[in-house]
């Protein structure tokens, strides 16, 4: 029971992060309206992954793997390119706050195309995680005379925390005055994005198009495993990996550290990181 | 963006589909990972399309894959401890490795036999042309051995001569009788009149005989030329000729018999060997003992050892069961 509620946990924060981080930038910005068609990708993709996964377990097929490795690490590029993205505007956004204040930032969000492409990254990320999800739970359906109706209970309880962990992300990012939400999450989404990016590595290789530095750079997996709360919550929302190969490892670092001078650049030197301004 | 989803859902659900499809005759074979490793740590597939049914006996979440080197070639990933799960994926022959749980667990062997590229369709094609071709070279040589025949007139000599040379040419194509329709059944008659005129009591009067011979093999020849004849049936000609043979073998075999039957079995050869790089391909073993057989035939009815009734029958019944498993080997 407590694996399927972890690993559902883990798949469900991925997508419930990047929907959190999407609808409190929408909301710092002030375009609460485009939360409309966020939504409507969220929904197109829980029912697009519903329906692949009915398919699959009625058809008694599976899924493609190289397929989908591919299809996540094309995601994972998508929205690492677009957090990265986001990110750098807030850190100009924070820096610039009290000259430009909310008339600058609604400018720069007026041409719209920004909003489609949030609700593009919004069903991709639920999609990518979705259709696993569905599959898992059809699994622990089908196999419950085997390993009991707990695991189905588990799994779901885990996406229903996974959502609330979304939420809660949002809510705290709510509490953030505007220049502190942006410098703040700024750095958070860095983070993410570097995970994301390290993934889409993974997820090549798996595809088995990525074969490059395969060796493993450290083995936490009896330390803090994937398939445990902590390590299965920072799997979801960092991209954390137990045993990552040295390819991760370098592509990690390799975004995150001129990421982060970009950022500071960007930040600096106005307001340096420093304490948070919670209002 | 909508379109991009519907060519996402199709790409899905036609490979789905196709899966869907081919379920039932892929091999399906178990494997159960525990704490400590796979069980059984080796596993001996066959090539192609193969369904592993991974049983998670650990108390983590586990991700089992195929790898060959560091390449994975296909993995099932996030199996919760007691649940099963399918991943059925197409394997080249070659020796895999498996991972089996915990980074530190040591790895299975997973190896993969026999054949990989199946025969199709268009590999086919190559040996019908060939026999085509070859059958036309035959028929030349039999409108040749047939003139030879009306030339000998009254010599007997060379009228036996040119007969045995006829019938050599017309049994070289018995493989594809069947397909010659109407034609086929009087010139065995005439094969066999004219058999019994030249080497037997010789009571008969030729002429109209021989004539007839003529007559009845022209038509054979001009049905038979436009034939092209579909790999499935020249492969069933053959065998079904192959199996004939034992019956025909008897203890008095005159030296015009067996030339008889050395043409039958050259009519056998003259099939399989056109289609023995596709078996070598796919069944190595039983191309090679095929051809065996048919050499060991050959030196049965040609050579000039100590042949006996049994022998004869002996190499001739091997022939045929050697020959037995060529058309499921090629698909056919």
């Amino acid at each position: 029971m407590l694996v399927p509620f972890l690993i559902m946990l883990r798949e469900g924060v991925e997508a419930a992060l990047i929907v959190a981080i999407v609808a409190s930038y929408l909301d710092h910005v002030g375009r609460g309206d485009a939360m409309r068609s966020v939504w409507i990708g969220v929904a197109a993709a829980v029912a697009l992954s519903a329906a692949i996964g009915v398919a699959i377990a009625v058809s008694a097929s599976e899924l493609p793997q190289r397929l989908q490795e591919l299809f996540e690490a094309a995601v994972g590029l998508f929205a690492a390119v677009m957090l990265t993205a986001m990110a750098l505007w807030m850190g100009k956004a924070a820096k610039s706050i009290r000259a430009a204040l909310h008339a600058g930032i609604e400018k720069a969000f007026a041409s719209g195309s920004q909003g489609v492409a949030l609700a593009g990254l919004a069903f991709f990320a639920v999609a990518r995680e979705g259709i696993e999800s569905v599959l898992f739970l059809m699994a622990a359906w089908q196999q419950r005379d085997d390993v009991g109706i707990e695991a189905l209970f588990g799994a779901v309880g885990g996406l229903v925390v996974a959502i609330g962990v979304g939420i809660a992300l949002h809510r705290g990012g709510r509490r953030f005055n505007l220049a502190g939400f942006f410098r703040w999450t700024g750095l958070f989404i860095l983070f993410v994005a570097a995970g994301l990016l390290a993934g889409a590595l993974r997820a090549l290789h798996e595809a088995g198009l990525w074969n490059g530095l395969q060796g493993i750079a450290f083995d936490l997996s009896r330390v803090l495993p994937t398939d445990g709360f902590l390590g299965a919550l920072l799997a979801g929302v960092f991209g954390y990996a137990d045993a990552p190969t040295w390819g991760e490892v370098a592509l990690w670092l390799a975004y995150f550290i001129p990421a982060l001078i970009l950022f500071r650049r960007a930040t600096a030197p106005a307001a340096p990181i420093g304490k948070p301004v919670i209002s | 963006m909508r379109t991009l989803f519907s060519h996402v859902a199709f790409i899905v659900f036609a490979s789905l589909a196709a899966q869907g499809a081919q379920a039932a005759d892929v091999p399906t074979l178990p494997i159960a990972v525990t704490a400590q490793g796979c069980e059984p740590m080796a596993l001996t597939a066959p090539a192609g399309k193969v369904t592993f049914v991974i049983a998670n006996k650990s108390t983590r979440a586990l991700e089992w894959e195929i790898l060959q080197g560091v390449m994975i070639i296909d993995e099932r990933e996030n199996i919760a401890p007691g649940f099963k799960a399918k991943l059925t994926t197409k394997l080249e022959p070659g020796v895999y490795d498996i991972t089996c749980g915990l980074l530190d667990n040591p790895r299975g062997k997973l190896t993969v036999t026999g054949a990989t590229a199946a025969i199709t369709p268009g590999d086919l094609t190559g040996p019908v042309a060939e026999y085509r071709f070859g059958a036309a070279q035959v028929l030349s040589d039999l409108e040749t051995a047939l003139g030879r025949l009306k030339a000998a007139g009254a010599n007997r000599e060379a009228a036996r001569k040119a007969f045995v040379e006829v019938r050599a040419a017309a049994l070289a194509l018995a493989p594809i009788w069947a397909e010659a329709g109407a034609t086929a059944g009087p010139l065995r008659t005439d094969l066999e009149d004219a058999d019994r005129l030249l080497f037997g009591d010789g009571a008969a009067e030729a002429a109209p005989i021989l004539d007839k011979l003529d007559k009845d093999a022209r038509a054979f020849a001009a049905a038979v030329r436009p034939l092209v004849t579909p790999a499935d049936r020249l492969v069933a000609g053959a065998l079904a000729l192959a199996r004939g043979l034992p019956a025909k073998i008897e203890a008095s075999a005159s030296p015009s018999a067996l030339s008889a039957l050395e043409a039958e079995r050259a009519a056998v050869e003259r099939v399989i060997v056109l289609f023995n790089p596709l078996w070598m391909r796919v069944n190595a073993p039983a191309a090679g003992a095929a051809s065996l057989a048919l050499a060991r035939l050959k030196s049965e009815l040609t050579g000039a050892g100590a042949q006996t009734l049994e022998t004869r029958r002996a190499a001739a019944t091997e022939l045929a069961e050697r020959l037995a498993g060529l058309p499921a080997d090629l698909g056919l």
